[in-house]
């Protein structure tokens, strides 16, 4: 064989096998959006890199859920506030940083060694993935400090505090603040979004800093509801998760308060498409989906995470993982939405008219009544019809995309999936749950439940 | 004509359901040949499921445990159907009410797809399903009254094309018209008695049945009310419930004893044996003695464990306890100190450590170091108590050090933290330190670090005192002392209870039952003193009116489901947790709690016992026997039931174990059905010497409503049913209060009968409460009839004397608004959203307390706490009130004014509402927090 052969063969086997762009996951989720999609490509399979085990694991905040709800006879309810279960990370370039609600530092690592660069000592649990932007670090911690640090070194460039006072108090086992910042932190234009506070009572505040010197743009205060878990941004708007409660919207250049939205059963768990807010997993694990600018509930899919990419959603849920025609599967849930508020508009009509004992009325509207059941019958059908592919799938703790592939988190192993098909491509073992997906420049970085970061790389392979 | 006589009779001992029914049944031993029950009518044979065991003479019916028994007889298929006429008729009693009960059933109702009928039960309500080809959904239509728990009831369900009717005992309970034309059945379903059961539901029903028939026509109400004369007062009553054969320890009680979830379990019995422990695993563990604790290891992190505990004799399993569990979630351990590893760079210095922690005998909770000179002193403070220690420094470099030397040691986060700031102005909520040490004098006074400090016990420790700083604290409450520790001299300052703050020690409030704690210092606005566990999973469903907590001497004492936790009410530090699976006591509406409190000891009334725990440490100091009858003893068939301490005193009655409500199937204990509504008593009411166990006294004059027992200056009132009837003897419960009670007076010392006065209170269906206005010299009695309707009456104290009684409709008229326990503040009576004169019972102030959930009120002497969509606050003195958004309680009374501070530990579990936050948390007057920052 020729070298020119040869480095042509390897050459074609790269392409094949390595990520044909490197792309950065700064912040948790990717992206303000928290859409947890790449445009990496990690092809082939992987191979573990490094493990970087903490001395101590993640001390979550809040405990498990209830049982059960004994008055609706409701069992095995979801735990609504989910954000600080493990150590989710934010990859830039060849570092990975994540901080700690066990021993209150950030930690940067080597992307290529997992060698610890540097750590920053807060004064409280952080428990919220950093966010990097244009060589600085961004986080909160529970002491209600918002801190900007240098990516390169963890030099401190300045803090702010969120809440009126330095008042600390003991709060899930430790001695924080009363305004501790649990939403991570959102920048974008020059700005850095976060918010600070948990007990209405003491007013729960959404602040605006300037990301270059932490200077207070604007503050607005929330005297309903909490703060807790990832702060959501469109190029227009801030989406606010309030723990176990529905998130709220504001709008990002005032912080004026647009609306909380109505549908759902609560939680920390969200995602956007531009402007449609997917949220959960509410009372028993399900994502409720918003259209732009609108309270209500457009559609409900069962399930703990959904993916949204180039017209399909993949949702993971139950032992589940499936893609859906979203476009179509939403064009039609609208049309049932508005069939379903028709048959009630004129089942009422026929109430009254029965009453009054109108026959020709009665007939007319009953048989309304039935073309009306009919069409939704159809719509329902036509959804069930967008389901794609659905294959059997027992990781069910979290879910990211990666070029053609998803990778999904399980117990004591994650796995890739082909989204074209959903044929499973790989596996690894990991330690604990996997419960943070992250792809970055040639490598995934999958953070558990007992504070290890994994990282894999592709066999063999070269950036 | 003897002879004809005779056949008739015995025709109608067989089969009162005259009629000719299509299928019928009749529970007698000549019906039954193994496990079979024979029809009268139709072929179809009913196999019974699990042992039978029939009761009765001449007339007999079949026990069914709610467990094992039922009745199939067989399949849909092969059965001649009903077209559009259908009679179903049953003899039933029902021992324990369910959401879904069945008596005779042939149906599918499974989400969308409805078809076939049912005579059956929900809740507290007889009931009969039926679909037809008009709707093809199945209609429950219930009956309009609740059945009698523990009565014989004749039960029918009519259909005749047109209308569904129930009849309840020969009365029409009931009629709808939304069924029209033929029943519609479905492909297959179970022709099933006694029990309900469908493709995806089974549930069996507790209780008896002595006949089913079905007619393919529709009997008039005349033959119905017929055939319910026919066998009334003729069936037999339910057995008493035979203990003897179950094993009965006291306790389990589970302790997890580490991080890596190693549990202690112990128990005693009443007779030395062996004792094995056996998992659901397949591990077993086995001890002899009356005593036992059993360490075990190895069990994984947030996993349920099931076991047993079994007598043993000569290999042989003789007699076992029901099945327990207790579940690694719950485990509340401070990570223990890093290995020597970790604590390498760190030489420990434990001698003064030792001292300090020997001396103060503080080893939870929070200490603030003020000053990081000693490193080696927080590092050993850490590692030699479970202490959680929080270091300021105002030197920046110094924080940069003492970071980094703990950081390597592992103990940095979990178990210490530094905090950078001045400490002239102290960043800490107030009371929040069990210990705070100084480094040297404090150049600003001790005020701040006095601000911080835990009242009732926490300890100051400055070394190198100036007279001024001594001066300082010597005027403040509690103990100031110098003591002198290898050569350095420290002043020692205990603070004291803080001056108003009230206690919380019996289920409402104190034994007077005025559900208010006399605390003077919660009201007005509020700051979070503390939050965090134990949060839902340890609780009980909200709904059943769950035991309430208590609080006394600093500590916070919270009864989950089977989980018990002493807190320190401070800083919400979880001082102790066990796992006893068999506490579980609800319904407060009608029961006592199972808990009582002093400064030192929570008492615990479990099974046949009262259990003493050191109310620092939660481990058991002494047990509390019942002063039983022999035969009482032989059966093993009664609880401790009421539950109070006063001074030396611990007063307790005796209650049959079957007056247990249990809570466990998410009960409301809402409705006016006699199983939500049996009051449950006691007798006799006794009094044991609380430091010795000897019993004092015993009063036996009938028996005696747990609700109503309180208790002023050395007497005890109650209401008793002077002449309870064997069912009541039997149930422990009464559901109806009876015209001739007696309102009684006894002495708290002898026992001896003070005065007794008949008294009427038969209204009360609802509830009966009792409470003391010891000020005003009044007994109030409260309670609601079965239209919901209020009656209030107001007795005098020294001679039970009628004073003025009132009636009102209820107020709110859902979510407990008819089951309210009134609150007294001072001279006011709160009750139904009104406020009454305690003198005169006049209205004087009116909507009060909209209250949206179903939670009970509890109160100090300047506010009155209530839930509404969150935790609520009524500040007595501006009448303002306020919502603490976020947080809510459950259905019973979960917030008290207590330690001068709102305690509210979680018991909203299960609550289908998105309120923000589900977890514990504490209040505090504003005003008590940091200074404000210095510009």
């Amino acid at each position: 064989m020729s070298s020119t052969l040869r480095i042509a063969l390897a050459l074609s086997l790269c392409a094949f096998s390595i990520a044909a762009v490197a792309e950065d996951w700064p912040t948790y989720g990717h992206d303000a959006a928290r859409s947890h999609v790449s445009g990496e490509s990690l092809a082939g399979d992987l191979e573990s890199a490094w493990v970087h085990q903490p001395r101590h694991a993640p001390r979550p905040a809040w405990p498990p859920p209830a049982k059960w709800d004994g008055y609706n006879k409701v069992p095995h309810l979801e735990p609504r506030m989910v954000f600080d279960r493990a150590f989710h990370v934010a990859a830039v370039g060849d570092a990975v940083y994540f901080g700690s609600s066990a021993d209150d530092k950030v930690t940067c690592l080597d992307a290529a060694t997992g060698d610890v660069r540097w750590t920053f000592f807060t004064e409280g649990p952080v428990r919220l993935a950093p966010t990097v932007v244009d060589d600085r670090l961004y986080v909160g911690s529970d002491d209600g400090f918002v801190y900007c640090l240098e990516a390169a070194d963890g030099d401190l460039v300045w803090k702010h505090r969120i809440g009126p006072t330095d008042h600390r108090v003991p709060g899930n086992g430790r001695i924080i603040s009363i305004w501790p910042v649990r939403t991570g932190i959102v920048v974008a234009d020059g700005r850095a979004y976060a918010c600070a506070g948990v007990f209405p009572s003491e007013t729960v505040y959404l602040c605006a800093m300037n990301a270059a010197n932490g200077d207070e743009l604007w503050k607005t205060s929330m005297e309903d509801l909490p703060a807790q878990g990832y702060l959501l941004a469109s190029p227009t708007r801030l989406y606010v998760t309030t723990g176990r409660e529905r998130p709220v919207v504001f709008d990002i250049e005032n912080g004026k308060r647009l609306y909380q939205v109505a549908g759902g059963g609560g939680g920390t768990y969200a995602l956007l498409i531009g402007d449609m807010l997917m949220y959960g997993p509410g009372k028993q694990g399900e994502v409720s989906v918003h259209d732009p600018g609108s309270k209500d509930q457009v559609a409900s899919f069962s399930g703990n995470h959904m993916i949204v990419h180039e017209g399909r959603s993949y949702l993971q849920g139950g032992d589940r993982l499936s893609a859906l025609d979203r476009i179509t599967y939403l064009q039609l849930a609208r049309e049932r939405n508005d069939l379903v508020k028709q048959r009630n508009r004129v089942a009422k009509q026929l109430e009254k008219v029965e009453k009054a004992g109108k026959k020709d009325d009665v007939r007319k509207l009953r048989g309304e009544l039935a073309k009306l059941a009919e069409a939704i019958d159809a719509r329902h059908k036509g959804m069930k019809q967008c389901t794609l592919w659905d294959v059997e799938c027992a990781q069910t703790t979290a879910l990211a995309l990666a070029g053609e592939r998803l990778f999904a988190g399980g117990v004591a192993e994650v796995k890739a999936y082909d989204r074209g098909s959903g044929a499973e491509s790989w596996s690894a073992p990991v330690t604990g749950k996997a419960l943070g997906l992250a792809v970055a420049n040639g490598r995934l970085f999958v953070s558990t439940d007992d504070g290890s970061i994994h990282c894999f790389t592709v066999k063999g392979g070269e950036r | 004509m003897r002879v004809t006589l005779t056949v008739l009779v015995l025709l109608f001992v067989s089969s009162a359901f005259a009629a000719d029914p299509d299928l019928h049944w009749v529970v007698a031993s000549k019906n039954i040949e193994g496990a079979t029950l024979a029809p009268l009518e139709g072929d179809r044979p009913a196999t019974i499921s699990g042992k039978p065991r029939l009761l009765g003479e001449p007339l007999q019916a079949l026990v069914l445990d709610g467990k094992t028994h039922s009745l199939n007889a067989g399949k849909l298929g092969g059965l001649e159907l009903p077209k559009k006429k259908l009679t179903v008729e049953a003899w039933v009693l029902i021992q324990n009410s369910q959401e879904w009960g069945g008596l005779a059933g042939l149906l599918q109702d499974n989400g969308d797809y409805e078809r076939g009928f049912l005579l059956g039960f929900r809740q507290d309500r007889f009931c009969f399903a039926l679909a037809s080809e008009k709707a093809e959904r199945l209609t429950y239509l219930m009956a309009k009254q609740s059945y009698e728990v523990g009565t014989w009831h004749h039960v029918a369900g009519t259909y005749d094309g047109r209308v569904m009717r129930i009849y309840v005992d020969g009365e029409l309970a009931g009629e709808t018209a939304d069924q029209r034309g033929n029943i519609v059945f479905p492909p297959d379903a179970f022709l099933e008695l006694g029990s309900y059961r469908d493709d995806n539901e089974f549930y069996r029903t507790d209780g008896m049945l002595h006949e089913v028939a079905i007619h393919y026509r529709t009997l008039s109400a005349r033959q119905l009310r017929k055939n319910a004369e026919a066998k009334r007062g003729r069936l037999p009553a339910l057995p008493a419930k035979d203990y003897s054969q179950a094993l009965r320890v006291r306790g389990p009680f589970v302790e997890m004893l580490d991080l890596d979830n190693s549990v202690e379990i112990s128990w005693s019995s009443e007779r030395a044996a062996t004792y094995r422990l056996v998992f659901d695993d397949g591990r077993t563990e086995e001890q002899t003695g009356r005593r036992a604790s059993i360490a075990l290891s190895g069990f994984e992190p947030e996993r349920r464990y099931e076991f047993r505990i079994q007598e043993i004799v000569s290999g042989d399993v003789v007699r076992e306890t029901p099945k327990y569990a207790f579940d690694t979630t719950f485990n509340y351990e401070v990570p223990s100190p890093p290995g020597p590893a970790f604590m390498g760079p760190l030489p420990p210095s434990p001698k003064r450590a030792a001292r300090v922690l020997s001396d103060t005998r503080i080893q939870q909770g929070y200490c603030v170091l003020l000053g990081a000179d000693d490193i080696e002193f927080v590092a050993s403070l850490a590692g030699m108590s479970e202490l959680k220690v929080v270091v300021v420094e105002p030197d920046a470099e110094r924080v940069r050090a003492a970071r980094k030397r703990l950081d390597a040691s592992g103990l940095y986060g979990t178990r210490v933290t530094i905090i950078h700031s001045s400490l002239d102005r102290l960043p800490f909520g107030p009371y929040i330190a069990n210990l705070v040490i100084a480094s040297k004098d404090l150049e600003d006074g001790p005020k701040e670090a006095h601000r911080i400090l835990r009242p009732d016990g926490g300890v100051l420790l400055i070394p190198g005192a100036r007279d001024r700083t001594r001066g300082w604290l010597e005027q403040r409450d509690g103990t100031t002392t110098v003591v002198d520790w290898d050569g350095v001299s420290y002043l020692r300052h205990e603070r004291a209870p803080l001056v108003g703050a009230g206690s919380w020690t019996h289920q409402y409030g104190g034994t007077d039952n005025a559900a208010c704690s006399g605390d003077d210092i919660v009201a007005g606005e509020l700051d979070v003193q503390w939050w965090g566990r134990p949060g839902p999973r340890p609780m009980p469903d909200r709904g059943p009116r769950n035991p309430a907590p208590l609080s006394v001497g600093g500590r916070l004492f919270v009864q989950g489901d089977r989980n018990l936790f002493g807190l320190d009410a401070y800083n919400g530090t979880i001082l102790w947790a066990l796992q006893i699976p068999e506490m579980r006591r609800a319904n407060m509406v009608r029961d006592a709690s199972n808990t009582a409190a002093t400064a030192d000891t929570l008492y615990l009334a479990m099974g046949d016992r009262c259990f003493a725990l050191d109310a620092a440490t939660g481990k058991r100091t002494r047990q509390f026997t019942l002063p039983l009858t022999e035969e009482e003893k032989q059966n093993d068939s009664r609880n401790w039931g009421y539950l109070a301490v006063v001074g030396d005193v611990l007063l307790g009655s005796v209650t049959p174990r079957e007056s247990l409500y249990l809570g466990d199937q998410g009960e409301w204990f809402e409705s006016s059905g006699s199983a939500d509504v049996g009051k449950v008593i006691g007798t006799p009411l006794f009094a044991l010497d609380r430091h010795t166990g000897e019993l004092l006294w015993k009063y036996d004059g009938g028996v005696v409503f747990h609700t109503t027992v309180c208790i002023e200056k050395e007497i005890i009132y109650f209401v008793r049913d002077p002449k309870p009837d064997a069912a009541t003897l039997r149930s422990g419960r009464i559901v109806t209060v009876k015209e001739e009670s007696a309102l009684t007076a006894i002495d708290l010392e002898t026992g001896k009968e003070r005065w007794s006065r008949p008294v009427d209170l038969s209204p009360c269906h609802h509830m009966l409460y009792l409470l003391v206005d010891g000020k005003g010299g009044r007994l109030i009695a409260s309670g609601s009839d079965r239209n919901k309707a209020y009656h209030t009456w107001a007795f005098a104290l020294k001679n039970g004397k009628p004073l003025w009684n009132v009636s009102d409709k209820d107020r709110k008229g859902h979510h407990g608004g008819h089951v309210q326990h009134p609150v007294i503040v001072g001279d006011r009576l709160i009750l139904n959203r009104v406020v009454r004169s305690l003198r005169s019972g006049d209205i004087v102030e009116r909507n009060l307390l909209e209250r949206r959930g179903c939670g009970a009120m509890a109160a100090g002497n300047r506010a009155v706490l209530y839930r509404h969509h969150f935790h609520g606050i009524w500040d007595l003195e501006s009448g303002g009130r306020k919502q603490l958004l976020g947080v809510r309680g459950g259905c019973w009374l979960g917030q008290i004014p207590a330690a001068g501070l709102l305690l509210a530990p979680e018991s909203s579990a299960g609550c289908s509402c998105t309120h923000a936050l589900q977890i514990s948390v504490s209040f505090v007057p504003e005003g008590n927090g940091p200074a404000p920052e210095k510009e």
